[in-house]
């Protein structure tokens, strides 16, 4: 009798100790994800200032830099800054503005975004709030990836130049789920090139891809909206999250797609910290 | 001996050759049917690859020209790919974490 006591007793230790450790393995803890990405770019590369990883491939490549740093004398967005201040600063037809559609008029704020709503449930990014601001105001919704879209985002990002990125994930589910959601897009492989966002910019961080040098996923999405002489214009990070899933033979999502969102959220707060650095410039 | 080897080679090449029918309207609707099933299971996963898209949309556009023999083929190979893409898929939902910084 004391024996089979015994013997359901270790059992039932024995299930308590295997069920503890695989709940804290799935349970999502963004502020130890953040400390534990950011100590492995800050391992991998101890010669790159903490600060300077917003500038991607820049930082990683010393003749890249010097080019870089001779493209901005003049810097290629330019046209952009100018032409999204015009359009962030005209007023809508019924004379309200974009700025009242936004904390502290919608300057210095770009270092918030993406948020989590608790209306919706779902991560709002900077575009997706200059669309519902338009909506509201009567107007209809720009394209998310560029044009006049990544003008005014870059505009109100300049605005936020040097700011500490300060992604908030509250403490509510549905939060929590979008940011877990976000971090597995990264990791996943997709396409029929079976590479994940992290193939390239985790391990192959650095390393060159043909002609470009992989920038690190730490600052990723800090110089975005940005000027890439590939696309002959600025654009916003959704429209570079499209653009790999079709370089790995993906199909893209929409641009105001759940996934493209949660990926974002996942991706700006393991930023924080970090200086804003958009709008940018890359090859 | 010789030309009989060379007889049943032939025979042999000849038969294995006529097994494998032509393909005609049936069959390639068929494989275009089976390869639509299969890209939208794909496609509902969010496991789509491009690549298959273009494959389907090839075939579509073959079978519509009467063109059965590029109809099937394509319609096979976009079966093939939406499969492998799904099967990626799956394995992704657990190893994704091998990749995750810890």
């Amino acid at each position: 009798m004391q024996g089979k006591t015994m013997k359901r007793m270790l059992i039932v230790a024995l299930s308590i100790g295997l069920v503890v450790p695989a709940m804290a393995a799935s349970n999502p803890s963004p502020a130890s994800d953040l400390k534990a990405f950011q100590d492995y770019f800050h391992k991998r590369f101890p010669t790159v200032p903490p600060a300077d990883f917003v500038n991607g491939p820049y930082a990683m490549n010393a003749d890249m830099r010097a080019q870089w740093q001779d493209i901005m004398q003049f810097p290629p967005y330019q046209f952009a800054l100018d032409s999204g201040k015009t359009l962030f600063e005209a007023a809508f037809p019924n004379g309200h503005h974009y700025g009242d559609c936004f904390a502290n008029k919608g300057l210095g704020i770009a270092q918030n975004y993406p948020k989590f709503d608790p209306k919706s449930g779902k991560i709002i990014t900077i575009e997706i709030a200059v669309n519902q601001c338009r909506t509201k105001n009567g107007q209809p919704p720009l394209d998310l990836q560029k044009g006049d879209m990544a003008d005014i985002v870059a505009y109100m990002t300049s605005t936020s130049d040097g700011k500490p990125i300060d992604v908030k994930i509250p403490n509510d589910p549905r939060a929590l789920a979008a940011y877990e959601a976000g971090k597995e897009y990264f990791y996943s492989r997709r396409g029929q090139l079976n590479f994940s966002c992290a193939s390239c910019h985790v391990q192959g961080a650095g390393d060159h891809l043909r002609a470009e040098v992989l920038a690190p996923a730490l600052g990723l999405t800090a110089a975005f909206p940005m000027y890439r002489s590939t696309w002959g214009d600025t654009g916003t990070v959704v429209r570079r999250f499209i653009e790999c899933n079709i370089q790995v033979r993906a199909e893209p999502g929409k641009p105001d797609s759940t996934a493209y969102r949660d990926l974002e959220y996942f991706l700006a707060y393991m930023n924080n910290g970090l200086p804003v650095a958009g709008p940018g410039a890359r090859p | 001996m010789k030309a009989l080897f060379a007889g049943v080679l032939i025979v042999g090449l000849i038969g294995a050759a006529s097994a494998q029918a032509a393909p005609d309207q049936a069959s390639a609707s068929a494989a275009l049917a089976q390869a639509d099933a299969s890209a939208k299971k794909a496609g509902e996963m969010g496991a789509q690859w491009n690549v298959t898209v273009k494959a389907l949309k090839a075939a579509h556009t073959a079978a519509e020209s009467a063109d059965y023999a590029t109809a099937q083929t394509e319609a096979e190979k976009a079966d093939t790919l939406a499969k492998l893409s799904i099967e990626q898929a799956k394995e992704q939902k657990t190893l994704w974490r091998n990749e995750a910084i810890k």
